[in-house]
């Protein structure tokens, strides 16, 4: 970025932050509503944003750059990614409702089963998306000598060790509550 | 077009009680009717919002363009759901049109299945103008969009139902039968919906009937009824055939107090 990019930037960080937001949670939207394609469309969706995003991080690595990519990616990388991923389960879980493997039960009452676990699914990854917009805005352009990249790569990876956490051992009280099947 | 009324696809829902009803489904034309009636209110909306959002520029003009594609995209994406969670299944346009979403199983509208419905709108859109979910809605039999099948919605017509003014037919009379709520609990029950409209239409025409065939109407009434419930002699003693079927009809249709 040069001189000139960079002021006019630092001026637009915050509606940055907010196209960020839009259109990511838009795209995650997207991958779960195309589960009714039977996740033809989440896969296609999940694929295509893969290859750009490893096209990309290939360019970096090839040319030796990999500290500067995973500093610039992963202080916003480490939730976006999870949450686009989080999206194409959604997608899938409702592809497989659509499809219903391993089920006796009709197309309604398939859909009917999930629908909760979808709205659950796409509003924790609007929550994720909306603070990964604002760290990718407020942080992530932001490079060595201004903040050191072991900084940011520390941080991600706490970023990721609390959402694995999360997701593994959240909720786990209220399933307790619930009678067994 | 009369012709196609008789063609009117129905919801029909079975309760626990045993108890059937139907409600009329809403088709494609009435909803997108709704549709483009609710893209100019979520225009309208855009427009005011985005003139407080361009005084906020004036001052800082960075928080105003995070605030312009924010508060945008929630309108453009939020605004169905938003309605129809407030509203009971109502969007303006829907309200205009006189439809509603519910529950396909008659059940209370949840939140979550008004988020889904809204947001796999998406899917239906595809790949121009709403042709895949209009082209579902067209062939499902619950006239259901994509959205409407994942969330478990159908979206059906407001039916006003005009209670009949059963005060001012029968009068607020004494009634003897109302010292005896469960075997007026039993008239309700098993009084069906016709004989009530018949012997109610009765005693609105009254005054138009030859007195002896009003009084063979009655008699015939009265022991229709009688023959559904039996009420003691107390109630019944110095009733004449006419009374019997005042004092039924206001048994069967007085609201509950």
């Amino acid at each position: 970025m040069n001189k000139e990019r960079m002021e006019s930037f630092e001026h637009h960080k915050t509606s940055f932050s907010g196209m960020l937001m839009q259109n990511n949670i838009s795209v995650s939207i997207r991958t779960m509503a195309l589960g009714l394609t039977w996740g033809l469309g989440t896969a296609l969706m999940l694929f295509y944003n893969g290859v750009i995003l490893g096209g990309v991080c290939w360019d970096y690595v090839s040319d030796g750059q990999t500290k500067f990519l995973l500093g610039w990616l992963l202080p916003h990388g480490s939730v976006e990614i999870p949450s686009i991923l989080l999206a194409g389960q959604a997608g899938f879980v409702l592809a497989r409702a659509m499809i219903g493997w391993g089920t006796r039960d009709g197309l309604r009452s398939r859909l009917r089963a999930i629908t909760p676990d979808l709205a659950t699914l796409i509003g924790g990854v609007a929550i994720m998306l909306v603070w990964a917009g604002i760290i990718e805005a407020f942080m992530s352009q932001y490079h060595e000598p201004l903040l050191p990249y072991s900084l940011k790569i520390a941080f991600g990876v706490v970023e990721i060790i609390v959402l694995t956490a999360f997701l593994q051992f959240g909720g786990r009280a209220l399933e307790r509550k619930e009678p067994l099947p | 077009m009369s012709d196609r009324r008789h063609q009117i696809a129905l919801l029909h829902i079975a309760t626990p009680e045993g108890v059937t009803f139907s409600l009329p489904l809403a088709g494609p034309v009435t909803r997108g009717l709704a549709f483009f009636i609710d893209l100019a209110v979520t225009l309208a909306i855009q427009r005011v919002v985005m003139l407080f959002v361009a005084v906020v520029s004036i001052v800082a003009p960075d928080i105003g363009g995070f605030g312009a594609i924010v508060i945008q995209f929630i309108i453009f994406n939020g605004y169905s759901a938003i309605c129809e969670m407030l509203w009971n299944g109502k969007t303006v346009g829907k309200r205009v049109v006189g439809i509603r979403v519910m529950d396909e199983r008659g059940l209370r509208l949840q939140p979550h299945q008004v988020l889904i419905r809204n947001l796999v709108r998406f899917v239906d859109a595809l790949p121009i103008f709403y042709a895949l979910g209009g082209a579902v809605c067209f062939f499902s039999p619950r006239c259901q969009r994509l959205g409407d099948l994942a969330a478990g919605t159908v979206v059906v017509r407001n039916v006003k139902i005009i209670p009949p003014n059963v005060e001012g037919i029968v009068g607020e009379r004494f009634n003897s039968f109302r010292q005896y709520p469960h075997l007026e609990a039993r008239l309700r029950q098993n009084v069906s919906a016709e004989e009530a409209q018949m012997a109610l239409s009765a005693l609105i025409r009254r005054e138009d009937l030859e007195s002896e065939s009003a009084v063979r109407l009655f008699e015939i009434i009265a022991q229709r009824f009688r023959s559904v419930v039996n009420f003691p002699d107390e109630a019944t003693f110095g009733l004449t055939n006419e009374q019997y079927v005042r004092n039924v009809m206001d048994s069967v249709y007085r609201k509950a107090k």
